[in-house]
């Protein structure tokens, strides 16, 4: 019941047949996703700067940010401000797999390359050209 | 004929004879028994109770037989009030009969206690619904079960998600959990890895190791080192579930029959996990999907190999990229630096359009591609102007 709501929210969002299909064959708990988790989670995209067509990038590359527990890529989000990344939509079009990360991860990350002697800026560029996950 | 109506619903004859002898004949006649029956079997069968489950409530609580119908109503009104609806009493109802015998003092005072851990009254209820064991016991020792977790490192956040999730974890002994996460050691994981694999999957921290060993030794069979291993694992823990672990072979021998060697895939998917996790079509379809490029099937090889993290990326989108690359006459950069990929045609146009306009003097295959602060230092543009500049 729930996976047809599912499938009218994506379809709604513009996403094909195929690709529902595809998503749905990569995160197999998908069809237990509420509806409206799905709109918190564009809702929280769309904030961060995302276009439809980035979205759209996002969830094919990385269905399984669906299963993530919203307050918890919330507290990722503010985190990534945080330490300076203001170009969000960039980062997450170019690194989708970011999303399944934790506040505690992207801190701990940090910490570390600041450790080893790279500076804020270096590592927000770090963080944006490489594909942490 | 009680004996005839139990038969009919699927009671054998042991099990009457031990329901029978648990209810006290002297208290009632077997007709008066025989309409309660009726009655009571009716009731839950119209609450989705099925006959399994009917026999199952009987057995464990016989005595129920005596209670009015009226009764069971004022309870589930208790609970309603409470906040559980008629469906998790039901299901309260079919796992664990003995709710009936709980004052409505004792139901409040329960939710009141899980409330103090920092649950939601919504998720009290939940964890109340699925494991409602967890209304008799002793609290205290479900607290200090919740202090063990957080002292073992998982946030109160995490906690809260997994107890959430399994609350049976309020149940299982120290001992127990302290072979589970010894298990989890002795494979490779460190306490951080434990967390988060189990954060992800929480069910892992009740269930055997098979799933995880099957795992482990699939990919070791296949050639990953034990590093290897515990790095996949950690970085995509829903691999352990069977759906995933089940298609394993065969995306890897999808990715072998295209023309991958063990040594390319496992280098490939050490650095994008996520590549095992996607369908075979899927990957079947990103590697044949560039026919109108006329790329050379080796190249197209190369260039995932060299950047896995393209398996993840839309099809179309890469071909918007590669469309870039071919009008700017870059395209041998696909090829030679396929990371080049990772840069979004709309910001590296936007790039493009703002060296042109200001007539900067720059290299194009080299400073389109700069990172953020170099970009920004060399040209005196922050990304933000650059967003609002016009292409």
């Amino acid at each position: 019941m729930e996976g047809g709501m599912l499938m009218d929210v994506l379809i709604r969002f513009g996403f094909t047949i195929d690709e529902i299909k595809n998503m749905m064959d990569t995160n197999q708990n998908l069809e237990f996703v509420h509806d409206k988790d799905i709109y918190l989670l564009i809702e929280i995209l769309i904030k961060a700067g995302c276009s439809d067509e980035m979205i759209k990038n996002i969830f094919l590359c990385n269905p399984f940010c669906f299963s993530q527990n919203i307050h918890k890529i919330n507290h990722l989000i503010i985190k990534l401000y945080e330490i300076g990344l203001n170009s969000l939509n960039w980062l997450l079009d170019s690194n989708p797999y970011i999303l399944n990360l934790s506040d505690e991860e992207i801190e701990k990350f940090y910490e570390a390359k600041k450790q080893e002697g790279m500076s804020k800026e270096e590592i927000i560029d770090l963080l944006y050209s490489t594909m942490i996950m | 004929m009680l004996e005839d109506f139990l038969y009919g619903i699927g009671f054998s004859e042991k099990d009457i004879n031990t329901v029978l002898k648990m209810i006290p004949k002297t208290m009632v006649s077997e007709a008066t028994l025989l309409y309660n029956f009726k009655n009571l079997y009716h009731y839950f069968k119209r609450n989705g109770i099925n006959n399994e489950s009917f026999k199952s409530i009987i057995m464990t609580t016989p005595n129920l037989v005596l209670e009015s119908i009226e009764n069971i109503k004022i309870h589930l009104e208790e609970f309603q009030g409470l906040g559980f609806n008629r469906l998790d009493f039901f299901a309260m109802m079919e796992n664990y009969p003995y709710i009936l015998d709980l004052t409505s003092q004792k139901l409040r005072n329960q939710i009141d206690k899980f409330l103090s851990l920092g649950f939601t009254k919504e998720d009290a209820i939940h964890i109340l619904s699925i494991y409602p064991t967890l209304f008799r016991g002793d609290f205290s020792h479900y607290k200090k079960q919740f202090q063990l977790f957080l002292k073992f490192g998982y946030s109160e956040k995490d906690n809260l998600y997994i107890f959430n999730n399994q609350p049976c974890l309020f149940d299982i002994s120290s001992h127990s959990l302290d072979k589970k996460f010894k298990e989890f050691q002795d494979m490779g994981f460190n306490n951080f890895d434990i967390i988060k694999i189990t954060t992800v999957l929480p069910q892992l921290l009740i269930d055997s190791n098979i799933l995880l060993r099957d795992c482990m030794g699939d990919l070791l069979n296949f050639g990953y080192s034990e590093i290897d291993v515990v790095h996949i694992i950690k970085t995509i823990p829903m691999i352990l579930n069977s759906y995933y672990l089940d298609s394993l072979e065969k995306k890897l021998d999808l990715l072998l029959s295209i023309g991958y060697s063990k040594k390319n895939i496992i280098f490939m998917t050490c650095h994008n996990p996520y590549i095992l996790l996607y369908s075979y079509d899927s990957l079947n379809e990103k590697i044949h999907g560039f026919g109108e490029f006329e790329f050379r099937l080796e190249d197209v090889l190369k260039m995932f190999y060299e950047f896995p993290l393209l398996f993840g990326y839309r099809l179309e989108t890469i071909r918007k990229r590669i469309s870039f690359f071919q009008e700017e006459k870059l395209d041998y950069l696909i090829f030679e630096k396929p990371e080049v990929l990772f840069f979004s045609e709309n910001l590296l146009r936007k790039r493009l359009a703002f060296l042109k306009k200001e007539e900067k003097k720059f290299k194009l295959d080299n400073d389109l591609f700069l990172s953020e602060s170099l970009f920004s230092k060399k040209f005196h543009i922050t990304r933000e102007e650059l967003w609002k500049e016009e292409c």
